[in-house]
């Protein structure tokens, strides 16, 4: 007997050790038995729930309704016990999920007389659920939504997955990529970056690499590519896979090229006129003094009573003669190396200002210098050579970056502004805040071969000033008495 | 008569400007030489006949930039510009202001010299044609404010009786004006007055208000 009392007493505590909740309802779903469990998940008193109806623990009304009608049905139908999943209310108010695991409890007859079951709380894991699948949802529509091309690659090389950037820059729809290997895609000139690729992908985290891929259409494209490490992709591993066209950033740094090539073919032709006109200019002084001494001497000599000798006067008349044909041959050498015509349309000033900024934007960037621009709201066009005002205007700012780019954070400032002045045309003032102008570098600024930089030629400003002045403008230096240095570039405005 | 003639260099260039001098003396004219425009604006005498050979394109203050400067002043001496490398724009813009030659160097020896009497000839007759005018001027100036109000009205053509109820005076009154003005104006006839005014673009306003 006490063997037995033993047996029962095992099973008791076992139920009561058990986390979950074990009920006994009648068939009218009046709770007979309920596990210490069961107390813990309605967070009451122990014998309390003994009598009361399951009913009562519903939250909804329609709920509890639905289920006083089906508890009859189970007993007369006996149908096949699967789980029920539902919420309860527990005495504190709180609303649970939980899963309920139930069966038939029958007397010696085989006659149902009540229910069995054992009560879950899968509150925590619905919202762990909820939260997982909202995340995917999120990681989804990144996925499909990204600007840039990202597939998931299998080792052997197969697109497993890839979003609609992915189709989009390669032209292929998900079929045609599903039956495709990486190497396919991969344009002949490209194609041993792959094995590098690969290799690398051994080592490292992720590679990145710039090459080209053939689309469906055969044509080229430049991309660049991040591949990351392995992850597990329906249980294999797998490569994720990111892809930027660089098609768009290809054009406009091959345009900015074209722009750099042609304003360097304009400076070197100006550097070669200026250099010409420079040295037919310093030639010239020394040559027009030989010829007005020689010519001097012979007037004198023709005048004094001394009577010199004929051939005295013809080699002095040579000397004269032959300074002149230098003079000529330098003259016919100017010519030749002489600037091109200006081409010159209406141009916004301001535009070609911002232009100019723009291709300057690396030179101010590693420099840290801060440029203003302050540009006048409204601005009648000027006739302008569009190429060459522009070469004017990056080689000054170019002189303003380089009298700050070594001066301390505060001083690494340039203004450029532009307006229209009462003399009816329009100013552009770029305004450096470096050491400033000597006297002396502000009295030889413009003359060819001057320079105050250690690697100048000294035609910069000259060139400019020419170059403005042939668009009958001017282009002075101000003297600022305290802070740096000031350009003052002046183009008339054209007549209507 | 080369006592009261200068002619003025001004190059920054040193062999040029010797060279120069050593030229313009060999045909016995005297010559000063300056290397900046400032150095020149300095030492300028007025007085003297003359006139200016000037480089264009010079350290500091252009050669331009003087010719600016000196019409601003209205000092009107004739300027010959003389340039290493000149290009067609300045020629023109020096021209239009009115240089009255443009040469490039070396230039031509004979050609310079001509320039040179050429724009001594020209000083002459302005210096001439200033000083008469100067002397017309000192004349008006004699003027009462009321002579020059007669004067004014004179030279529209009124006659004396529509001037002096004009001006609200007796006819006697204007006929001692008019006297008094030919007096002045050292001249006989009304006709010989007005044409010695337009002659110098004078008129009764141009005399300096007392």
């Amino acid at each position: 007997m006490s063997a037995v009392i033993t047996e029962q007493d095992r099973y008791r505590k076992l139920i009561e050790t058990i986390p979950h909740g074990i009920e006994e309802i009648d068939i009218l779903g009046n709770i007979q038995f309920a596990s210490r469990g069961l107390y813990t998940l309605y967070d009451c008193e122990p014998g309390q729930l003994i009598g009361q109806s399951i009913f009562d623990r519903i939250p909804t009304t329609a709920e509890a309704r639905k289920l006083e009608i089906q508890l009859p049905k189970l007993i007369v139908n006996q149908p096949t016990i699967k789980p029920y999943f539902g919420q309860k209310k527990t005495d504190t108010g709180r609303i649970i999920d939980v899963q309920v695991d139930w069966n038939y409890k029958r007397d010696d007859d085989g006659n149902v007389v009540g229910f069995i079951s054992i009560i879950t709380d899968i509150t925590e894991r619905n919202m762990a659920m909820k939260r997982l699948s909202e995340s995917e949802e999120l990681h989804r529509s990144i996925f499909e939504t990204a600007w840039n091309g990202i597939a998931v690659i299998s080792p052997d090389g197969f697109f497993l997955e890839c979003n609609p950037a992915f189709r989009r820059i390669t032209g292929y729809s998900k079929i045609e990529l599903g039956c495709r290997k990486v190497r396919q895609l991969i344009h002949p000139d490209s194609i041993h970056f792959l094995d590098q690729f690969k290799k690398q992908l051994y080592l490292n985290d992720h590679v990145h690499a710039e090459f080209h891929i053939i689309n469906r259409h055969g044509i080229k494209i430049p991309v660049e590519i991040l591949t990351g490490t392995t992850f597990t992709y329906h249980g294999q591993p797998a490569f994720l896979t990111f892809m930027r066209d660089l098609t768009q950033n290809k054009l406009v740094a091959r345009q900015l090229r074209q722009h750099q090539i042609e304003l360097a073919h304009v400076a070197r032709m100006n550097t070669l006129g200026e250099m010409t006109a420079g040295i037919a200019h310093e030639i010239n002084q020394p040559l027009g003094a030989i010829a007005n001494y020689s010519k001097g001497v012979i007037r004198r000599l023709s005048n004094s009573e001394l009577k010199p000798d004929d051939a005295l006067i013809n080699a002095i008349g040579e000397i004269s003669k032959q300074a002149e044909r230098a003079a000529q041959i330098i003259t016919r050498l100017r010519g030749f190396a002489k600037k091109g015509e200006l081409k010159k349309i209406e141009v916004d000033v301001n535009a070609v200002v911002r232009e100019s900024i723009e291709f300057l934007q690396p030179e101010l960037g590693q420099n840290d210098i801060t440029l203003k621009k302050r540009l006048a709201k409204i601005l009648p066009r000027v006739k302008a050579d569009k190429i060459q005002l522009e070469q004017v205007l990056v080689n000054l700012i170019k002189n303003a970056c380089d009298a700050v780019a070594h001066c301390p954070p505060a001083n690494r400032r340039i203004h450029v502004q532009t307006h229209i002045s009462h003399e009816q045309s329009v100013e552009i003032l770029i305004h450096d805040f470096g050491p400033g102008l000597s006297e002396e570098a502000l009295a030889h600024l413009f003359e060819p071969f001057y320079t105050t930089k250690e690697s100048g030629m000294g035609v910069g400003l000259t060139i400019s000033q020419s170059i403005i002045e042939a668009h009958g403008g001017t282009l002075t230096a101000l003297p600022i008495p305290r802070e740096g240095a000031c350009f003052r570039l002046s183009l008339p405005i054209q007549e209507q | 008569m080369t006592d009261d003639v200068m002619i003025y260099v001004v190059d920054d260039d040193n062999a040029m400007l010797s060279s120069l001098q050593f030229l313009i003396e060999s045909i016995g004219l005297p010559v000063s030489i300056f290397n900046s425009a400032n150095d020149f604006l300095a030492a300028f005498d007025d007085t003297k006949c003359g006139c200016l050979l000037l480089d264009v394109r010079m350290p500091g203050m252009s050669g331009l930039e003087l010719q600016e400067a000196l019409n601003k002043q209205h000092i009107d001496i004739p300027i010959i510009f003389i340039t290493g490398h000149g290009d067609v724009p300045m020629a023109v813009r020096a021209m239009k202001a009115g240089a009255i030659e443009f040469l490039n160097k070396p230039f031509n020896d004979q050609e310079l010299l001509d320039s040179i009497h050429r724009a001594i000839e020209l000083d002459k007759t302005q210096r001439v044609t200033r000083c008469k005018r100067n002397a017309v001027m000192k004349r008006l100036n004699l003027l009462t404010n009321r002579e020059r109000e007669v004067l004014e009205r004179l030279m529209t053509g009124k006659l004396n009786k529509v001037i002096a109820s004009d001006m609200n005076l007796s006819i006697k009154t204007i006929e001692l004006h008019r006297s008094n003005i030919m007096k002045k104006m050292e001249t006989r006839s009304l006709a010989q007055l007005i044409s010695l005014l337009y002659a110098h673009q004078l008129d009764a306003k141009s005399a300096t208000i007392k």
